[in-house]
């Protein structure tokens, strides 16, 4: 089966005598999640009832928002984007506090990518900047990128790859960096202008980037994986570090690949980009952009999908949830469900509902289920009919 | 050593990170040499003040903090000190509980 821990979507999970198999620890939580009951006004309720109330609340909204959704597949996705649009509602999801920005330039053709099969085939440099893929990503070195003999790289980590990290503190992913490869501990516009000026033959302020460049021309492959830390890092302004890949690849190819996310965070993204021609962050009524965290403060409903932004979202984001008619779809008990005035259960993806995810690297998987469960598709149908 | 250091309340450099090991559990990961500068020591409860908002955490000297002063994990008690704006980075006080 494949697990939706996290957007490696890894394939080969599998569960025998009751033990779960392959799995990371992000994996195994999601086996362990305690799940919800449908809920009214914070009293449990039968799932009619709570479907019937929720429906009460979208058809009688003035301002809906709708987040979250980067944990439920596609096809739910796409009916989460019809319900906003037909609702003049304002719709985003996580991705506008984390790697979104990164995915716009990728479908732009602005940064240069590849999947994670031809880096764990081919790729000689691995640079994970501002990214700690042992906390975020825990099967991201063994399967894709470190540690695989695979392709041209037989030799693995110890010969055939080289590791780079590049963040503002020592993380466990930079303490491996340190042993055989390079571990730049610094601002990121500092470290990107040091690429510039090294590229131009000139030293920065970190002159170690030379070396690196260096073990870049010894191979036709090179990857930078891009994290938070960049993102946030950037302040929004990406034209230096898209100047800088692309004179690294005069001289030698290297891709971009947004380090990691929610399972489902790209295929949101995608299918947004299709319909907009932005990843997130959308306001049907008035066709501009929108992020949640400013969409909330007018909204007088919020239907929340498979996600807990009462947990990770500043705290004024769950006071104002709990001021207004706050929905949640989802599958586990969380904060937000504990705020929340009408809690739907659904399935977990992957486990008790199938579909299509979008990997990190944009490559689509079909998810494989053991069980059946409410989808969140089917719930977004109900709400529908009301819209 | 006397505890001089428990009527001090320093800015730190602190940032956000993913931990799955110590989500939920009330930790602030803190570098060895702001640990070693102001007296913390493992266990002690530290209080993080950020635009009149207060966490309290266990602090943790790590050399997982090196480069920064405080690391704290990705969840609640991140949420309680964090906008959008400093959404992975920011400077708080930090103070041992009285």
């Amino acid at each position: 089966m494949i697990c939706t821990g996290c957007s490696c979507l890894c394939d080969d999970i599998a569960i025998r005598d009751g033990k779960i198999l392959n799995a990371c620890r992000k994996g195994v939580k999601l086996f362990n999640v305690k799940r919800a009951i449908p809920m009214v006004n914070s009293k449990p309720s039968s799932f009619e009832e709570a479907i019937d109330r929720a429906k009460r609340i979208v058809s009688t909204a003035n301002k809906l928002v709708v987040f979250g959704l980067d944990t439920i597949p596609c096809e739910a996705q796409q009916k989460a984007i019809e319900l906003a649009e037909a609702k003049n509602a304002a719709i985003d999801d996580c991705s506008s506090f984390c790697l979104g920005d990164f995915v716009e330039l990728i479908l732009k053709g602005e940064l240069p990518t590849a999947t994670l099969e031809e880096v764990r085939d081919n790729a000689y440099v691995i640079v994970y900047w501002g990214s700690n893929p042992y906390q975020s990503l825990p099967r991201h070195m063994s399967r894709f990128t470190y540690y695989p003999r695979s392709g041209k790289r037989q030799r693995g980590y110890e010969e055939d790859r080289y590791l780079v990290v590049v963040d503002v503190r020592l993380s466990e992913t930079a303490k491996l960096a340190k042993k055989g490869g390079k571990f730049i501990m610094g601002n990121d516009a500092d470290v990107i202008d040091s690429f510039l000026k090294a590229l131009n033959g000139r030293a920065g302020k970190y002159p170690e980037v030379a070396a690196i460049i260096k073990e870049m021309q010894k191979a036709d492959f090179n990857v930078i994986f891009g994290g938070l830390g960049l993102k946030y890092g950037l302040r929004g302004d990406y034209s230096r570090f898209i100047e800088m890949v692309e004179k690294l690849n005069e001289f030698t190819r290297v891709v971009f690949i947004p380090a990691g996310f929610h399972a489902n965070m790209r295929g949101f993204n995608e299918l947004m980009y299709r319909k907009t021609g932005v990843v997130n962050a959308y306001d049907f009524s008035s066709n501009e952009r929108l992020t949640f965290s400013e969409a909330v403060k007018k909204a007088d409903a919020a239907l929340i999908i498979g996600s807990n932004p009462a947990k990770s979202l500043p705290s004024w984001i769950a006071k104002k949830l709990a001021q207004i008619d706050t929905i949640i779809v989802d599958p586990s008990q969380s904060l937000t469900s504990k705020i929340a005035k009408v809690v739907i259960p659904t399935a977990i993806s992957g486990i008790d509902q199938g579909g299509t995810m979008v990997r990190s690297d944009g490559v689509s998987v079909e998810l494989k289920p053991i069980r059946e469960g409410v989808t969140d598709a089917e719930v977004l149908s109900l709400l529908m009919e009301v819209v | 050593m006397l505890d001089f250091s428990r009527f001090i309340r320093v800015e730190a450099k602190v940032i956000v990170a993913r931990d799955i090991l110590n989500e939920n559990k009330g930790v602030a990961l803190v570098s060895k040499e702001f640990a070693g500068k102001f007296g913390i020591k493992e266990g002690q409860t530290v209080k993080l003040t950020r635009n009149g908002r207060t966490v309290k955490l266990v602090a943790k000297p790590s050399e997982f903090a090196e480069g920064v002063d405080v690391v704290i994990p990705n969840d609640f008690f991140a949420s309680q000190l964090v906008d959008f704006d400093s959404f992975k980075q920011f400077t708080a006080s930090v103070e041992l509980e009285r």
